[in-house]
Order: structure tokens, then C-alpha cells, then sequence
């Protein structure tokens, strides 16, 4: 029996990790990367509690949060591919399209 | 020795993660070292389970628990039988010696920490897939040698051409695992059980003979073993795989992984013979893929695909022995096969690097200048590749080969496949000889290749000639050491009458000649121009690449082109969008001119004036005072505000786990 504290320190060294590498890396494919550790972290977190309390609802949680990773990937990974396609690129800074351009000075 | 197994296939998996993570520390040459000292370490291991008792009896290890699921507890456990002793040995050697031949031959790439992690990484996976005693442990090993193979195949991969026939050929065998992982997930459903020994045992127990089940799980497996091992209908992707480096070629897609499938079915045979159709079904795969190969490869001008068509027909005639029962005579095949084949590609490779890149064996021949090494050996490897009589391995594997199945079902017509095989084994291996070392080129040679290029040729060169001596053909005076030695753990074959059988060794001694001769009178008729009839559609493998193409690959993009057609201006538009907007163009004239030039102009005209005159009446300048007090807050505001708006993914990732740990802080404590 794995202490409850081990999968969880291991779950959240998961979920940081990723989360700094999400916030550090600036290709599109690697900050998705990121997202899925992050994902992981999250699913162990679910499967450490179903086992803490002996209740299978966790793994359960865990087959869902796959299913929904899966589908969360295929929309990603098209969503980069069209970035690419409209704009050739692939790295976070150059595409700031969301950026507030208006001129401050002139309105 | 049995607590020592782990580092046969640990040590080229250490090697692979220490030029994984250490390899930026190392210089280019060390890469090589390391990789080579890995696989170095594996086959001394080996050759220490040969001199200890591991000959005697079979050893088992058991690392961990792998996954435990209630009552199922997949073990992380090895086991080392004859049949896995003798894989071992193969995969190890000859991976050695490839190891070595790599030095040279990649000295000049970049990206050599790529070649040497994936180079050791397959031989880390073959060894698992060999040693491994449970169906998911063989499973990872099977998926990870299928990895390394798509990785390497692609090294290349900035050219269009090699990347694509590594997703070819990860795709086309991907086909052939999925059928494998459902027939385990079907004997996991049976029994309840992945252990290698305990499934066979509770099969051949609780199954009857010729039984559904044991028809359909043996037809699953042997659809993984067939998408690994070239064989008919999922060999598309072989040809292609010559793409990639030449020692890969060597190591994987002739001597080791496309024999794993031959070590599948070798290594469930207890299940293959639950279910006889099946057994026949590999004979008659086996009978086909051997002629299909050989004629394949007599039209072929690309000198790797001559080979790798070979290969694909070779596999066959191992195929062929395993749907006949003779277990034994397959693995022996494997065994001089890997010897043989491994060192016409190491040749092929180094004549083919020495003259510059060029593949074409017409070309080849009009250089000429070619290693005499090189040729010598290749010569050796050809011999034994068209089994010349007596004095090579070759003979004597395949020669049992012909022999054993006669006596199967059907025999006879298999038998003639075979035979009609192996004279244009002959056939297409001598024309190849005789168009690249004897073209119009000089013979003289003045390029001598690097030790540690030549010296893996050597050994293999001797090994392609000694290694047939183990068996001597049935009814012949002399040893058998290698079906007797075997005997423990797979049946000895059946052979015909004796009078038969020396009838058709007599005739298998004479094909490998015929072929030399046909071979010679072929090459008269290309050198006037007069190509083979159907000559087109041997080269093409049959047309079976136009024809999945056709089949399946442009439906599937038609599919996606008519998907893809609602986000271009064509086809949605053409369905939905035009019907449409003609309705509500013919809609809105409607309103139009019965709202708009009626009542709304009327009412448009009395807000006007309503406006003008509150315009006139309301305090003009409180109103202008105001507004713009307004707007000079709101502009201030957000040009604050707008500071956040920067457009950079990251920040705002940051902004928001700042805003997370925030809240969090601030309910926990």
C-alpha cells in the first residue's frame, strides 16, 4: 500500500512540472505537452484518493479525464496545425493577434 | 547466471539512456563507444549463459511486479529457453557487429546521438521481446522495436521521401500489432493469464483441436506476425525501408526485427497446432510471400530493394517451414539467414557508400572500383543466399526447408512454390552480382575499407559458411546437432521416404546452378535492352502499392477532402450556403420594400425631429462637459487596463496560476 502523501507529492511534482513547462516553453507543441503532465498530475491525484478511500470512482474519474484528454488533443493539436497554416508559425510570441493595438495616443 | 539475465537487454537500454541524457557531455566519438560497449556488454553476458548451465535447463528471472490488478499480476520476468538462447545469440551478435560497421559508416552525419540512442534502444527491445515470459512484457518489446524501426528508417527525415516510408511502415505494422494485441487480449479473456508457459499449457488443456477459439486467437497472431515479418498481404512497407541507413537495414530489416514474427509463432506453436487451418494458412502465406519476393526482386534496379525483396521472400520460406511444423528448420533458417543476409547488406552498403550514394545497380556497375572486400563477401552472402551446394549455410537451411514440406498437407504444391523460389533466388542474387562488380566499371579496386567496416564482414562472411554445417541434411551420414539440441522444446520435423527426400535434394543442389545460368542469359538480354515481360509489374512488387493506394488511401482522402471542403469556399457552399442566401436575399427585398421605403422611413423622419429638438432644448454645454469627463476616466482607465492585453500566451498562463495560487492561499489558510 503506497502512503496516500507519496502519489500525492508525486502528483503535484507532475502538475508543476508542467505547469512550468507550460509557462517557460514558447513552441505551441511543447506548452501542450505541458498540459497533458499537468493532466496526468490531475489523474493521479484521482486515482490516489479512490485508492486512499477505497472507492473505485477515481479510476473511474481517471478512464473519463482519458477520454477527455483524448478529445482535448485532437482539437489542440488541429488548432496548432491551423496557427501554422495561417500564420507559419509556431511559437507563442509571434502570434499576439489578441494584443490591444489601438493607438492610446491618438483616440 | 539466472539472477544475471536482466542485463541482457538492460545493457543496451543503459547505453541508450546514457546517450540520451549524457550525450550532449560526450564527444561524437565516445557517442559510438558508449553504444558500442553497451551492446559489447549484452552479447558477453550471452556468451556467459552459454558456457554456464543456461544450455542445460531454462533459466528465469523475475525483476518485479509490473502492474497489479487484483488477481492478475503481470510479472517484469525473463525466461531463457533453447529457442530464446538461440534468438539471443543472433540479435546480440549480430547487433555487435553492426554496432562496429556503424563507426565508420556514420563517422561523417550529424546526429549521431539520435542514430546510437535509437540503435540501442531496438537492440534493448528485441532482447526484451526475446527474453520476455509474459504476452505484455513481448508486447512492449514488439512496440518498441517498432518504434526504433520508424525512427531509424526516417533518420533522414529532412528528406520527404525517408520520412515518409518510416510512417509507412509504422502505419503498415501497425495493422499487423493491433491484430496481435487483440488476439493477447483474447487468450487474456480465456484464461486470465499472460504467462507465456502457463497459456500454452491451460491451451493445449482446455482448447480441443481445431476449436473456434483457438482458430481465431493463432489467426490474430499470426496477423501481428505477418505486419512484422513483410509477409503477404502487409509487406508493402519492407521495400521502402531501405530508405534509412544501410547497417539498419542490416540489423533490423533483415537479420532481427522482421524475424520476430517467425520467433512469435515458433514461440506459441503450441496454439498454432491447436488450430490446423491456421498452420496451413502460414505454409500457404509462406509458399506465396516466397515467390512473390524472389520474382519481385529479379526486376529490381535499386540494388537495397533487391535485397529487401529477398529478405521478404527468405522470411517466406522460414514462414513456409513454421506452417509445416518444423520448428526447428525455421529457427536454423532464421539463424543463417540473419548471417547471410546481414552481410549482403553491410556489403551492399559499403559499395554503395564508397560510390558516392549511388543505388542504382546499372550505375554501380559502370563505376565500378568496388571494395574488393566488399565483393568477396557479398559474393559469400549471394552464395549462401542462393544456397550453392555443400559448401554454403544457405544449402543446408533451406534444402530441410524444401525437403520438410513435402510431407505437409499439400505438400507437393508448396513444394513447388518453394522450389519455383529459391531458382529465382538464384536467379535475381547472381544478376545483381554479375550487373555490380562486373559492369563495364574497372575491377581493379583502389579503395580499401576501414577496419571496423571490414572486419564485421568477415565474421559474418565465415559464419555464412560454417553456420550450415550444424545440420546436415535428413538422411545424410554426419551431425545433427541442431534438431536434437532443439529437440526438448520443439518437435523434430517429419521428412518424406528417404528415397524422396534424396530426390528432392538432388533437385534443390541443381536450382541454385540453373538460376547462375539463367541469371547470366538474363543479363545478355537486358545489356541488348530487352527488358522482361512484365517486367513493369514485377518491379512495382506486384502493383501492390497502386492498388492499396487506390484501395485505401484515396478514399480515406477523399473522405477527408470532402470533411475539409466545409471550411473551404467549394463544397459546403456550394449544398447549403447558396440555396440560402438566394432565400434570404428574395426574403430581405420583400421587407425591404414593404417596411423600409413604408413605415420606416416615415418613423426615421419623426425621430429626427424629435432629436433636433431636445438638441435644441437641452443645455448643450452641461451635456458636452459631461461627456467628455466620461470618456477622459474611461480612456484612462483603459489605457491601464490595456497593458494586460499583450497578446502573449505565457503571460497570461502566468497571470492566471498566480491568480490560482492566489485563491487557493487565501481559502486554505
Amino acid at each position: 500500500m503506497i502512503p496516500l502523501s507519496h502519489s500525492l507529492i508525486i502528483a503535484a511534482l507532475l502538475f508543476v512540472l508542467g505547469l512550468a513547462v507550460v509557462l517557460l516553453r514558447r513552441e505551441l507543441l511543447f506548452i501542450l505537452i505541458g498540459l497533458e503532465v499537468m493532466l496526468n498530475g490531475v489523474a493521479l491525484t484521482a486515482i490516489a484518493a479512490g485508492q486512499y478511500w477505497g472507492n473505485a470512482d477515481g479510476q473511474v474519474l481517471v478512464i473519463m479525464l482519458l477520454t477527455v484528454t483524448a478529445a482535448e488533443v485532437v482539437v489542440a493539436l488541429i488548432l496548432v496545425w491551423l496557427a501554422f497554416d495561417h500564420y507559419k508559425a509556431v511559437r507563442v510570441e509571434t502570434l499576439t493577434h489578441l494584443r490591444d493595438d489601438t493607438d492610446r495616443s491618438t483616440s | 547466471m539466472s539472477q544475471w539475465l536482466w542485463l541482457i537487454p538492460g545493457t543496451p537500454l543503459l547505453g541508450s539512456l546514457i546517450i540520451l541524457f549524457l550525450g550532449s557531455l560526450l564527444r561524437r566519438k565516445h557517442l559510438a563507444m558508449v553504444a558500442c560497449c553497451a551492446s559489447a556488454a549484452a552479447f558477453l553476458v550471452v556468451v556467459l549463459a552459454w558456457l554456464t548451465e543456461a544450455t542445460s535447463q531454462p533459466l528465469q528471472q523475475t525483476l518485479y511486479t509490473w502492474v497489479a490488478v487484483g488477481e492478475w499480476r503481470p510479472m517484469f520476468g525473463f525466461t531463457l529457453d533453447r529457442l530464446a538462447l538461440v534468438m539471443v545469440s543472433i540479435v546480440s551478435s549480430v547487433g555487435l557487429l553492426v554496432h562496429l560497421y556503424s563507426v565508420p559508416f556514420m563517422a561523417e552525419e550529424a546526429d549521431q546521438r539520435r542514430y546510437y540512442f535509437f540503435l540501442n534502444l531496438f537492440l534493448a527491445g528485441m532482447l526484451l521481446l526475446v527474453l520476455a515470459d509474459n504476452l505484455l512484457l513481448l508486447y512492449l518489446g514488439w512496440e518498441l522495436v517498432g518504434l526504433c524501426s520508424y525512427a531509424l528508417i526516417g533518420f533522414w527525415y529532412r528528406d520527404p521521401p525517408c520520412s515518409n516510408a518510416g510512417r509507412k511502415a509504422f502505419i503498415v505494422t501497425r495493422i499487423g500489432d493491433t491484430a496481435l494485441a487483440l488476439g493477447i487480449f483474447l487468450l487474456f479473456s480465456q484464461f486470465h493469464e499472460l504467462s507465456l508457459s502457463a497459456l500454452l499449457t491451460n491451451a493445449t488443456t482446455q482448447w480441443e483441436k481445431g476449436s473456434t477459439l483457438a482458430t481465431l486467437a493463432t489467426l490474430l497472431i499470426l496477423g501481428g506476425a505477418v505486419g512484422k515479418s513483410a509477409q503477404l498481404p502487409l509487406q508493402v512497407w519492407l521495400p521502402d525501408a531501405m530508405l534509412g541507413p544501410s547497417p539498419v537495414s542490416a540489423l533490423i530489416h533483415a537479420a532481427t526485427m522482421v524475424t520476430a514474427g517467425v520467433y512469435l509463432i515458433a514461440r506459441t506453436h503450441p496454439l498454432f497446432e491447436l488450430a490446423p487451418h491456421t498452420q496451413w494458412l502460414v505454409a500457404a502465406i509462406g509458399a506465396l510471400t516466397i515467390v512473390y519476393g524472389a520474382s519481385a526482386a529479379v526486376a529490381q534496379s535499386d540494388f537495397k530493394k533487391v535485397l529487401a525483396y529477398s529478405t521478404i521472400s527468405q522470411i517466406g520460406y522460414m514462414f513456409l517451414a513454421l506452417g509445416c511444423g518444423a520448428y526447428a528448420i525455421a529457427l536454423f533458417h532464421l539463424t543463417t539467414h540473419a548471417f547471410f543476409k546481414a552481410l549482403l547488406f553491410l556489403s551492399a552498403g559499403a559499395v554503395i557508400r564508397a560510390s558516392g550514394d549511388e543505388h542504382d545497380i546499372n550505375s554501380l556497375g559502370k563505376i565500378g572500383n568496388h571494395p574488393s572486400i566488399a565483393r568477396w563477401t557479398f559474393l559469400i552472402g549471394a552464395a549462401s543466399l542462393a544456397g550453392v551446394p555443400f559448401i554454403t549455410a544457405g544449402f543446408y537451411s533451406k534444402d530441410a526447408i524444401l525437403v520438410t514440406a513435402w510431407s505437409a498437407p499439400t505438400g507437393p504444391l508448396l513444394w513447388i512454390f518453394a522450389a519455383f523460389g529459391a531458382l529465382l533466388t538464384a536467379i535475381y542474387i547472381f544478376r545483381v552480382y554479375f550487373l555490380v562488380f562486373h559492369g563495364s566499371g574497372p575491377r581493379t579496386s583502389t579503395i580499401s575499407l576501414p577496419y571496423f567496416m571490414s572486419l564485421p564482414l568477415l565474421i559474418l562472411a565465415l559464419l555464412s559458411i560454417v553456420s550450415g554445417f550444424i545440420e546436415l541434411p535428413e538422411g545424410w551420414p554426419g551431425p545433427h546437432l541442431w534438431s536434437l539440441w532443439l529437440a526438448d522444446e520443439l518437435a523434430v520435423a517429419t521428412f518424406p521416404p528417404l528415397t524422396i527426400t534424396y530426390t528432392l535434394q538432388f533437385i534443390t543442389a541443381l536450382l541454385p546452378l540453373a538460376g547462375f545460368s539463367l541469371a547470366l542469359w538474363l543479363i545478355q538480354r537486358e545489356q541488348a535492352y530487352q527488358s522482361l515481360p512484365l517486367a513493369n509489374f514485377l518491379r512495382s512488387g506486384w502493383g501492390f502499392d497502386a492498388f492499396y493506394y487506390a484501395m485505401l488511401v484515396r478514399p480515406y482522402l477523399a473522405l477527408a477532402r470532402i470533411l475539409q471542403a466545409g471550411e473551404s469556399k467549394e463544397g459546403i457552399t456550394y449544398i447549403v450556403v447558396r440555396p440560402y442566401r438566394a432565400l434570404a436575399r428574395g426574403v430581405s427585398d420583400a421587407v425591404e420594400t414593404l417596411l423600409i421605403e413604408g413605415a420606416l422611413t416615415r418613423i426615421t423622419r419623426g425621430f429626427l425631429a424629435f432629436a433636433t429638438f431636445c438638441r435644441k432644448g437641452v443645455e448643450y454645454k452641461m451635456l458636452e462637459a459631461g461627456i467628455t469627463s466620461l470618456v477622459a476616466a474611461l480612456r484612462f482607465s483603459y489605457t491601464i487596463l490595456s497593458t494586460t492585453q499583450n497578446g502573449f500566451l505565457s503571460r497570461y498562463a502566468l497571470v492566471i496560476s498566480t491568480g490560482a495560487v492566489f485563491f487557493l492561499g487565501y481559502w486554505l489558510w
